[in-house]
């Protein structure tokens, strides 16, 4: 082999080894990328993605003294599903139908899954036994697309259920389900949303494509303007449909919505919370009215820096932008931190961790004298092989709690399992009380391996009912699961303590 | 000797993309282990502990309650990923979860008769990873979530231990755990 044929291959062997390695790098960096992208998508999204994914693991169990003939007929009515895929666009058609089961989908002729779920009847103690299911909800990136129709299709089921055979509640079920009336307040709104939504995309298209295809320096602020403009409007947009359901779900519960509340953010969940209605009505209009003023002072604020701006140079500019880009993205980061962890996010905040006054008087949390962990309280020792907490026990009560239920919440003690105590609120978005109803905490966030001492101060509970309380509201029954930014994950039980119902 | 050393190079170098390869692999799962995806993958792990069950009532009131509350299809829906009956006797069930292409999970709840009642076990017997996580944790945790369910349902006095404390108990589960380990 001559001098030029091993320079050739020479030449082509590393050619061909920066290739490979260039091309594992690409695909490691991408596939990171990836799993980047969707640990923001489960950070922003947690809260909403845990209620569809109770939505979805649950099913919904009925019983009517109708027959499924006559159940099957009301639901053609108010669902009103289509008979087949729509070839463009989504809905909800049927997949197939038997006697004794619907099967129903959403999307259409290319994607025709976008979820799948099924009634099912069947016969129980004399009764017709309606079972509603989510057989699957397609999700990507941790988005879970459809989870809306699905609520809705889920909500209308059960309507449908209890008003087979009543013409006037069928009537209603149709007005609330149905597609909206010309004219009608949801009509316009639904229209406005979609309005909305289009402007929205138009501005990102537009923008990416300018900006893709190379503008001057100049002009980047204001296609950066325009992508931040159509991501608020598409905000906006999924604001409205939600005020939309939300309205929905208020006339089927036969109170008010406020507007202004659900375009916040607040409204949806607030609403449902007994006592808690009139602050947050009060702090969503001041939120407003905040909103308003900041909104002119902005304005005027963004006509001078653009004065400012055209004034610099264009290596000065270069700097402003890039300074820009960072703090946005920190902005971006600390919002999103500040959306999923800590308890109680979005919840009204007039209570703080002050307001608990042991010993004190008072509206807010009083506890008896006695309220400390006992001697032989477990510690990190305690802790079971596998991560599992034990609950300090306390020995007895929390006393002092208003009476007009206007204070619903609770306080969180724990010692870590190095040792360091700290304590949290349980503030109103995450204890659902509703009247004689039992309580029940969802989302309690600590860290995993803790030892916790909780406190009720609506009601006086005793340790074992307290457990009951956190039971009733656990994804795993007996236990608790333990979330703290979605990093940790582990379930807490009390070691001598064992449920009515056994775990 | 020449030939042969033109091939000996292009092996080596097939075998360092490959070293390349698996390094990238083994970084993105530490990465996803250690620092992203630190909750998912102890969750994951956890999941697949399985159920330990003890009820008082007879295997035939679960099973129907079971066909309530488990959300699984009788067959693969193409594409789409979902959860599936694979068989069915009178002493379990086992489910699997993936589409008609790919089972990326597969899970048993086999039953055997005991002094009071009946004993059961949830097992999970395959399972995917991907990128170092358990592919499938959000299904697992849905179907140990509607199983726990069933069993309340049909005993409210049932009693569900997380993982399987007491292993040289599990060859009365026909050979369940065999397989899963």
């Amino acid at each position: 082999m001559d001098q030029t044929t091993l320079a050739i291959i020479g030449i082509g062997g590393l050619i061909l080894f920066v290739m490979l390695v260039s091309g594992v790098l690409k695909s490691v960096l991408s596939r990171g990328i990836d799993n980047l992208f969707a640990f923001g998508i489960k950070k922003i999204g947690k809260k909403r993605n845990d209620e569809i994914d109770q939505m979805v693991a649950v099913p919904l169990v009925m019983t009517s003294p109708a027959s499924a003939s006559q159940i099957m007929s009301t639901l053609d009515t108010i669902v009103g599903a289509k008979k087949a895929a729509p070839p463009l666009g989504g809905a909800v058609y049927e997949v197939s139908r038997t006697a004794s089961k619907i099967t129903y989908a959403l999307g259409n002729k290319l994607y025709p899954q976008n979820f799948v779920a099924e009634v099912g009847f069947g016969e129980r103690d004399g009764q017709t036994q309606i079972v509603f299911k989510c057989l699957h909800l397609t999700e990507k990136d941790g988005v879970r697309a459809g989870a809306d129709a699905l609520a809705i299709l889920r909500d209308s089921v059960e309507y449908a259920v209890g008003a087979t055979g009543d013409p006037e509640r069928i009537a209603h079920g149709l007005k609330l389900y149905g597609p909206p009336e010309p004219g009608s307040a949801r009509a316009i709104r639904m229209r406005n949303a979609k309005t909305v939504l289009w402007i929205g995309v138009a501005l990102f298209v537009v923008a990416m494509f300018k900006l893709g295809t190379g503008v001057k320096v100049s002009e980047s602020p204001l296609y950066f303007g325009m992508l931040l403009a159509g991501a608020g409007c598409a905000y906006l947009a999924q604001r409205m449909d939600r005020l939309t359901a939300a309205q929905r779900e208020a006339e089927l519960a036969g109170s008010p919505v406020d507007t202004v509340q659900v375009l916040l953010g607040e409204g949806a969940q607030a609403a449902r919370l007994e006592g808690a209605l009139e602050a947050t009505h009060a702090a969503a209009k001041t939120a407003a009215e905040a909103g308003t003023t900041a909104a002119t002072a902005l304005a005027k604020g963004a006509g001078r820096a653009s004065a400012a701006y055209t004034a610099l140079s264009p290596k000065s500019r270069l700097l402003v932008i890039g300074a820009a880009l960072a703090v946005l993205v920190v902005v971006g980061f600390v919002i999103s931190n500040g959306q999923s962890s800590g308890p109680g996010s979005g919840a009204p905040d007039s209570v703080s961790e002050a307001d608990y006054n042991p010993g004190g008087t008072g509206g807010g949390y009083t506890p008896s004298a006695d309220v400390t962990p006992v001697d032989d309280a477990p510690t990190a020792d305690d802790l079971t092989p596998n991560g599992h907490a034990h609950w300090v026990q306390l020995p007895d009560i929390i006393a002092g709690a208003p009476e007009d239920g206007s204070s619903r919440h609770a306080l969180v003690t724990y010692t870590a399992e190095g040792g360091d105590s700290d304590s949290f609120i349980l503030e109103a978005d995450d204890i659902s009380l509703g009247g004689s109803d039992p309580a029940y905490i969802h989302d309690i966030q600590l860290f995993s391996d803790e030892l916790g001492q909780c406190y009720f101060d609506d009601q006086p509970v005793s340790v074992d009912e307290f457990m009951d309380l956190i039971s009733y509201g656990s994804a795993t029954p007996g236990s608790i699961d333990f979330t703290q930014d979605a990093i940790t994950r582990s379930n807490a039980y009390s070691e001598d303590y064992v449920p009515p119902n056994g775990y | 000797m020449e030939f042969f050393s033109v091939v000996l190079g292009i092996a080596v170098l097939i075998a360092v993309g490959w070293v390349f390869q698996k390094i990238g692999g083994f970084a993105l799962v530490g990465v996803n282990r250690g620092l992203f995806f630190r909750g998912e993958y102890k969750a994951g792990k956890h999941l697949r502990e399985g159920l330990t069950i003890h009820t008082s009532v007879p295997v035939s009131a679960v099973m129907r309650e079971l066909d309530t509350y488990v959300c699984a299809v009788d067959a693969p829906l193409g594409f789409s990923e979902v959860l599936y009956n694979e068989s069915r006797t009178d002493t379990g069930i086992a489910w699997a979860f993936g589409s008609a292409s790919k089972v990326k999970l597969e899970a048993v709840l086999a039953f055997s008769p005991a002094e009071t009642g009946t004993d059961a076990i949830f097992a999970v017997t395959r399972w995917f990873e991907e990128d170092g996580l358990l592919a499938s944790a959000d299904a697992l945790k849905t179907l140990r979530l509607q199983v726990a369910a069933a069993f309340r349902a049909a005993d409210p006095a049932v009693t569900i231990t997380e993982g399987h404390a007491d292993r040289s108990e599990l060859s009365r589960f026909d050979g369940v755990f065999e397989s899963a380990e």
